[in-house]
């Protein structure tokens, strides 16, 4: 049984604040996809791409190719290197959604937030404000630091699939939107066995409808991945956060798993710790747990989490396998008072435990009889019952 | 020098904007600077350009005068007489539409489908009329031909036709009949009186929509420099502020004075000297260089070197001129030096009723833009690959060209490009701006950062339309809503007997109050039912009995129910034009109207009577002035507008002193009564905005040299004397 992804949920909060700005702003276009194509080939083969070798693409004149070379460097996809002009990163991610870049100046609404796991990532959506009818009566503020991103900074929208962004230049000052405009959304993490990062964040949410904005935008659950650029310890993973999680919602009976890196068959765990049904079932249900504070440094320990319920498989932790063998025995013989029972429900123990060596019906009622196969901390009387059952079924060993 | 400060506005987005716009000025300072460092923290170099709110006034009073234009001509359409062309002129169109390839996008037309018209007014020594030439060949291509002008201006159903080709210096027209299907069996139905009447020679009447392509374009330019407007346009904007500061002397780039440093102006002339000091000066400001120089060899190897030295610097190039020849020679030459296809790639836009010179076909955007429609095609995803390349051609190209004629053919200058960013030129240079009016100066200029222009400050300048002007005075006086109550005064003084009609031997007898009828017709520009109601009132208060034909109503009129004892019937111009309203009028009406065209006006006044004093201007030199001088009112002052400007240069005072004067009394003729006389500044200001050219405003600005404390009739300040303008200027030897 696979290990459990671990999903790990905050709210963030949006808030918008209107700007002057110089933006560049993805969109449909018919010459720039397959010229950055043209670029990242010519990158892998000749090192960069010069206006010579655009024209069998486009035949432009020689002095209108290089324009064009120019105008791909001014919005940010691609830069000048001294084989010729190279694709960077924007380029890529244009290249990735079929889109080019074009510049756009005018008064901008940006959505800007201050988690700080999405720090080189604040902004979440821009859009233009055409109609500037509804200004609010608001104060100017000199511009914080939310807006000023790297040079090379460039942004993808959470709330238009596929809108690539970067901001060149703004105002000074700027106009707070009032805070009951203010946006909630929800950001998840989903940690998956095996991976140490870097982790998915995926947004959710209701994105506030555009008064006017002629787009079509119903809202609904938003679903664009980004990758967190937090950095990260590399000795801390997946298995941590599982145990930080199960001790958290009090459940603490994880063994650490130490050195062994081999978890694909479950967790060991002793047998006293767990309850009856993960005895039975291999299976560990860990409730969810509304609030937690991961303290691993450099991991998520930025805050507060909602860890959603999860299911750990589990496997008797060394020493304990007889124990928990003969319990199960026990168990799964239940009101079966026939004959071939115990051999029965002790193959089906040994398919689970296969270290365990099943007993005879005898040898479990005198176990029973004799001291508790539960130790004296947890008496069972249902199983004593039930090798009691046993005797009564078997007198000729007696 | 005062500092630049945000200044407030209306709109609340301004502050922000303008404190952008002033980051990005002074980074393009800076940037511009590094051309001379030594000139970086020189004063008076420093641009302040400011946005005010006066400037702000200006433009959005100009914005809502063009709104109106635009308004009222969108609903408007325009009757021109034609005839059939000659033998040897339809030969030469048919040629002429064979070779451009028009005939081929109209597979299935035979030569009996087309039809040659030659547009009355263009001959050899007469232009066509503005309206006209912007009506019949501009972007629409249907009209339809009438027999009578009546059934033109009434919107009967004519001879529907769509223009096939076309030249617009020869006023000719090669049209085609719109393609009727038959049933089998049925016969074609005799041919139109029209056609009859062009095989005939006699005139016909072609109708077509008033062009408005041109108040678009300047409606959107003044939108953009209004409500888009960015940190590349506060030079423009400054233009508007009453108070010329915060220009700066111009910034001359560093460029040697080696002939090695130049490409065409080489060798020690003052020819060239000049023409070199004008290259630096162009490549090096901010804002405005002016080069004054007639159109020759000398003044393109001036705009040549420029154009070669702006490319190198990596700089696009937007060239207007308006004279379609002098950029095709432009062209012509540079293609012809060595190394320009390496540097330069042009492209020029066409006007399609005007042939671009063979020299400069290779440039045409049409040509270019078909070589790469195959490359374009499959990567246009369902736009039209033609679009896609033009539109790329126009991106990249370094230097793009275009008559002033064809300025609706660049896709930016629409409105629909509006919300759009500006198309990103360094430089504008205008050639023969001398020609080029402030308002289609600004239709490229908000697209560019700074701007050339050339021109010859002797040629003679821009070409006016006197209808529109007229038709703008009529809308400037209704706006003052006084228009309605002036006519009306003018309607009880014929009523009355006080227009001098009294001494007249052919007067009318008068009924027993001695009163006569009138018939008032009013220009009502905007607003009809008002215009109606306004008249009707002040002439109830006048003690008179009147009657109002709306223009919807007038086919349900009946004369016979008129009462014997009313005085006056008001109607509007519009239901005299397009019904048949004065055709049933009894014969006794006098008539006041403001302007009619005369093919209308004169089987009405045969059938009515005009005032005796009919709209003389003369009529001064009889010792009085009369009273009812109203009719073609509106043309007779667009008309002394035009004089006012024709001879504005010193030496000419008497003549600009008489048309001073047939002005004010014309205006004094509108105000014969008790109200404060109606200053001209909202003419004068017309005249600013429609008259002068751009050359012209910069140069001297648009104040009144006569008026100088008429502060609100500054409709822009031009470029501040002395070193604000003299700094940007040069002057070719010889212009």
């Amino acid at each position: 049984m696979a290990l459990p992804p671990l999903i790990l949920r905050r709210p963030i909060a949006v808030r918008f604040v209107d700007a002057m700005a110089v933006v560049r702003i993805s969109g449909e276009s018919a010459e720039w996809p397959a010229l950055l194509r043209l670029a990242a080939d010519s990158e892998r083969q000749e090192g960069g791409l010069t206006a010579e070798a655009v024209r069998p693409l486009l035949p432009l004149p020689l002095p209108a190719a290089e324009a064009l070379l120019r105008k791909g460097v001014e919005l940010g996809m691609l830069s000048r290197g001294e084989a010729g002009y190279r694709i960077t990163p924007l380029g890529r991610a244009c290249l990735r959604q079929d889109a080019g870049m074009t510049a756009h100046q005018g008064l901008f609404r940006f959505a800007v937030t201050d988690e700080p796991l999405l720090a080189g990532r604040q902004l979440l959506h821009v859009e233009e404000r055409r109609d500037l009818s509804d200004l609010e009566e608001t104060s100017l503020e000199e511009a914080e630091d939310a807006l000023h991103a790297e040079p090379e900074a460039f942004f993808s929208s959470v709330a238009q699939r596929g809108l690539l962004f970067s901001v060149l230049r703004t105002s000074a000052q700027m106009r707070p939107v009032p805070r009951k405009q203010d946006l909630t959304l929800m950001m998840e993490v989903e940690v998956r066995p095996g991976q140490d990062g870097p982790f998915n964040l995926r947004l959710t949410g209701q994105w506030p409808a555009g008064k006017g904005t002629g787009r079509d935008r119903t809202g609904g659950a938003i679903d664009v991945r980004l990758t967190s650029a937090q950095p990260r310890r590399a000795d801390q993973g997946y298995a941590e956060l599982l145990q930080m999680a199960a001790a958290a919602s009090g459940q603490d009976f994880l063994s650490a798993p130490g050195g062994q890196a081999d978890l694909s068959t479950g967790y060991p765990t002793r047998f006293a710790d767990v309850p009856t049904e993960a005895r039975v079932h291999f299976r560990l249900r860990v409730p969810k747990i509304p609030k937690v504070q991961f303290k691993v440094p450099g991991q998520f320990d930025l805050g507060s989490f909602e860890v959603e319920a999860f299911e750990v498989p589990i496997t008797p932790a060394a020493g304990d396998e007889d124990l928990w063998g003969q319990w199960l025995q026990c168990h799964l013989l239940g009101p079966d008072k026939s004959p071939g029972g115990p051999a029965r429900a002790g193959e089906a123990v040994r398919q689970r435990i296969p270290s365990y060596q099943p007993r005879g019906g005898a040898e479990l009622a005198r176990l029973a009889l004799g001291r508790s196969p539960l130790g004296r901390d947890i008496p069972h009387r249902a199983a004593l019952l039930e090798a009691h059952d046993l005797l009564l079924w078997e007198p000729t060993e007696r | 020098m005062e500092a630049p400060g945000p200044t407030k506005t209306t709109h609340q987005a301004d502050t922000l904007r303008l404190e952008l716009a002033q980051a990005q000025a002074e980074t393009d300072r800076l940037k511009h600077a590094a051309l001379d460092l030594r000139k970086l923290e020189d004063a008076r170099r420093r641009p302040t350009h400011a946005w005010s709110e006066a400037a702000e006034r200006t433009l959005a009073e100009w914005e809502r005068a063009t709104e109106a234009a635009e308004k009222r001509a969108s609903a408007g359409f325009i009757t021109v007489t034609c005839v059939a062309a000659t033998i040897r002129q339809a030969e030469a169109m048919l040629d002429l539409a064979e070779s451009t390839g028009a005939l081929k996008n109209i597979p299935g037309t035979s030569p009996k489908d087309l039809l040659v018209l030659r547009l009355a007014g263009a001959t050899e020594d007469s232009a066509l009329e503005p309206a006209a030439r912007r009506a019949f060949f501009g972007q629409a291509d249907t009209f339809e031909l009438h027999a009578s002008m009546r059934g033109a201006k009434s919107r009967q159903p004519g001879l529907r036709v769509e223009r096939v080709c076309a030249l617009r210096s020869k006023g000719l027209l090669v049209v085609r009949k719109a393609v009727q299907a038959y049933a089998p069996g049925e016969t074609a139905p005799p041919a139109d009186p029209t056609e009859r009447q062009l095989e005939d020679g006699d005139p016909v009447f072609l109708t077509g929509r008033i062009a408005r392509g041109h108040l678009t374009r300047r409606l959107t330019a003044l939108r953009r420099l209004r409500e888009h407007w960015q940190a590349s346009h506060l030079p423009l904007l400054q233009l508007f502020n009453p108070e010329p500061r915060g220009w700066g002397e111009a910034q001359m780039v560093n460029q040697g004075d080696q002939d090695a440093d130049w490409r065409l102006l080489t060798g020690a002339f003052p020819l060239t000297t000049t023409a070199r000091a004008f290259v630096r000066k162009a490549i090096g400001t901010t804002d405005f260089t002016l080069l004054e120089a007639a159109a020759g060899p000398a003044r393109r190897t001036a705009v040549l070197e420029l154009i070669l030295q702006a490319v190198a610097r990596g700089q696009r190039l937007l060239v207007v001129a308006a004279d379609a020849a002098e950029l095709d020679e432009l062209l012509a030459a540079g293609a012809a030096l060595p190394g320009w296809a390496e540097q330069v790639a042009a492209v020029r836009l066409t006007d399609p009723c005007e042939p671009t010179a063979p020299a400069a076909q290779a440039f045409d955007l049409d040509r270019q833009a078909a070589l790469l429609t195959g490359a374009v095609a499959p990567l246009s995803r369902g736009r039209r690959p033609r679009e896609v390349a033009s539109a790329l051609l126009l991106d990249t190209c370094n230097l793009v060209g275009l008559p002033l004629s064809a300025l609706g053919a660049h896709p930016s200058f629409r409105a629909a490009a509006l919300t759009r960013d500006p198309a990103d030129f360094d430089q504008l240079i205008a050639l023969g701006a001398e020609r080029l009016g402030f308002a289609d100066f600004l239709v490229p200029a908000v697209h560019a950062r700074r701007w050339i222009l050339v021109g010859d400050p002797s040629a003679p300048s821009t070409d006016t339309d006197l209808d529109e002007l007229a038709e703008q005075v009529v809308v400037e006086a209704s706006r003052v809503r006084l228009l309605d109550e002036l006519q009306a005064e003018l309607a009880f003084k014929a009523c009355v007997g006080k227009d001098g009609s009294a001494d007249d031997e052919d007067a009318d007898i008068p009924d027993a109050h001695g009163r006569r009828k009138v018939l008032l017709v009013l220009d009502a520009p905007i607003d009809e039912a008002r215009s109606l109601a306004t008249a009707q009132a002040y002439l109830r208060q006048r003690q008179l009995q009147t009657a109002t034909v709306a223009t919807a109503e007038a086919a349900a009129f009946e004369p016979a129910a008129l009462s014997p004892d009313l005085n006056v019937l008001i109607c509007c111009r519009t239901a005299l034009t397009t019904t048949e309203l004065a055709l049933r009028l009894p014969p006794e009406f006098r008539l006041i109207v403001g302007h009619l065209e005369a093919e209308l006006l004169q089987p009405l006044a045969r059938r009515v009577k005009l005032p005796k004093a009919r709209g003389k201007a003369s009529a001064t030199a009889r010792g009085k002035p009369r009273p009812l001088i109203f009719l073609d009112w509106q043309r007779r002052c667009a008309a002394h507008l035009q004089g006012l400007y024709d001879y504005r240069h010193p030496g000419q005072e008497d003549e600009r002193g008489r048309h001073i004067r047939a002005l004010l009394l014309d205006l004094k003729s509108l105000h014969p009564f008790e109200k404060a006389l109606w200053e001209p500044q909202v003419l004068l200001r017309l005249k600013e905005q429609e008259l002068c050219s751009v050359f012209e405003v910069l140069m001297n600005g648009a104040r009144e040299p006569s008026a100088p404390d008429r502060s609100e009739s500054v409709h822009h300040a031009g470029l501040p004397r002395p070193y604000g303008l003299s700094s940007r200027r040069e002057r070719l030897p010889g212009a």
